[in-house]
């Protein structure tokens, strides 16, 4: 099985991309980065190799396993297989719709993604804002499916880490829009904008890695509002500004509260919620609450919907 | 085999630990140098309305009071609802103000902002991260109330 780690020789270009776009920003726009954040954003990437280190044993562990029962065999020189990469790479992006997707529809997987959000800003060192704790979560269970089809882990392992390099630039406010056969099918800066919005209109929506399509398909896609395209009407308008982050901002530069805060919440929805409802603090949408004194991403929408809707002549 | 692959690991996960933490503390230092990040001000309604609405959306800020020197604010709806705002890197956060909130008028003066109007408040929002934030402001003591009242709304 050959050792090869993409995202490890992407190191270098990962830098060298920010100090450009540092250098973008001193030029073009100071605030898109911020010193204290950005320092906290590459402490959570730092912090997530170690974790992945310690922690990321027992996915291994269980991908090997289940390769043992797959159904279809590429023989023991699986990496000779030509065809099976592009095959695995696209099938692994689709996995990363769904893993990624229900990152953020069910709590104790958004309280590990959660830290790719909590930057106020929208930049490449937020790529790098990476989980500490994926591994308390069952995300390694969407990969089964595909280690069970016969592709090896480790064959997953390297497409897995392509497309994280490939998210790595469409972090950026630099890129506005890429061409329109581009945007039609990939992953774009302007997509994963939206993605990262805490704006009403476009909360949980573009989940793509890569491929822009499976969120076209799911009916999960969003695209960016441009000027005069308020809701499909034709009137002159400025686009609304994307707010980046989370719908409750931390408000503080504490890594470690940045890494465990909605673990620590979860933690104590489920310590002070009656039996019945301790389940669903685990398992139902970031913001549900069993009282009903909180928001979810659908309620804040419907709201602002509503008032749109109410405010129009 | 193992054995000897297991220390070399180590040694070499330990190089790129030590060379990701030094590259790290570099483009810290470099945003820095560059003065990357130049903080807003709340200076306007208008500008503590947009915040506010940034923070909780649908919150329309009917009252207000902005720290002399821009760094924070209080903010009420019309349903009564108070936020606090604060400057957090370059961006604003906020918080709505509950039970577990306080207020009090603190020691700094106004002619530390040289403003001549103002009395400084410092607002504890009740979450230990979020902290407190300290406001010059004009009439501290009318938000104060109205912060301190919170806690007595929601015992009632």
């Amino acid at each position: 099985m050959p050792d090869f780690s993409p995202t490890q020789y992407a190191v270098p270009f990962f830098v060298a991309a920010i100090l450009i776009e540092m250098v973008w920003a001193r030029l073009r726009a100071r605030e898109a980065y911020e010193p204290k954040d950005t320092l906290v954003s590459l402490g959570f990437g730092l912090g997530s190799t170690v974790a992945g280190a310690v922690f990321g044993g027992f996915a291994v562990a269980v991908f090997i396993g289940a390769y043992e029962y797959r159904i279809f065999d590429l023989g023991p020189e699986w990496w000779a297989v030509w065809w099976a990469w592009p095959v695995c790479f696209v099938l692994d992006d689709l996995k990363y719709y769904w893993v990624h997707r229900a990152g953020h529809r069910i709590r104790w997987m958004w309280a590990a993604h959660v830290n790719h959000h909590s930057s106020q800003h929208y930049n490449l060192s937020t790529a790098l804002r990476q989980t500490w704790t994926g591994s308390f979560t069952f995300g390694l269970l969407f990969a089964l499916p595909l280690i069970l089809l016969g592709f090896h882990p480790g064959m997953i392992a390297i497409a897995g880490g392509f497309n994280l390099i490939y998210q790595f630039w469409i972090h950026t406010e630099a890129i506005d829009r890429m061409p329109r056969w581009f945007e039609a099918v990939m992953n774009t800066p302007s997509h994963h904008r939206v993605h990262h919005a805490t704006n009403p209109r476009y909360l949980d929506r573009n989940y793509a890695g890569v491929f822009i399509i499976w969120d076209k398909m799911f009916g999960t896609y969003a695209p960016e509002q441009e000027s005069g395209q308020e809701r499909g009407k034709e009137r002159e308008q400025t686009a609304e500004p994307i707010r980046y982050g989370i719908v409750k901002q931390l408000g503080s530069f504490n890594l470690l509260w940045s890494v465990f805060h909605e673990w620590i919440g979860m933690a104590q929805d489920i310590w002070r919620s009656p039996w019945r409802h301790k389940l669903s603090y685990l398992l139902r949408e970031p913001g549900w609450s069993h009282d009903g004194s909180r928001q979810t991403s659908d309620m804040i929408r419907a709201e602002w919907q509503q008032r749109q809707e109410q405010s129009e002549p | 085999m193992q054995m000897m692959e297991t220390p070399f690991a180590l040694v070499q996960f330990g190089v790129q630990f030590g060379v990701s933490l030094l590259a790290i503390v570099l483009l810290a230092a470099l945003a820095y140098g560059l003065k990357l990040g130049p903080a807003p001000k709340l200076a306007t309604g208008q500008d503590v309305a947009n915040a506010a609405r940034e923070a909780v959306d649908g919150f329309v800020a009917q009252e207000w009071a902005a720290s002399s020197d821009g760094s924070a604010a209080l903010a009420k709806d019309k349903d009564g609802r108070l936020m606090l705002l604060k400057l957090h890197g370059n961006r604003f956060a906020g918080r709505l103000l509950g039970a577990a909130a306080s207020a009090q008028l603190s020691d700094a003066r106004s002619s530390d902002v040289g403003h001549s109007g103002a009395t400084a408040i410092e607002v504890t929002s009740g979450e230990r991260q979020f902290g407190s934030v300290i406001l010059l402001i004009e009439n501290p003591e009318t938000w104060a109330e109205a912060v301190n009242a919170l806690r007595h709304k929601h015992n009632a």
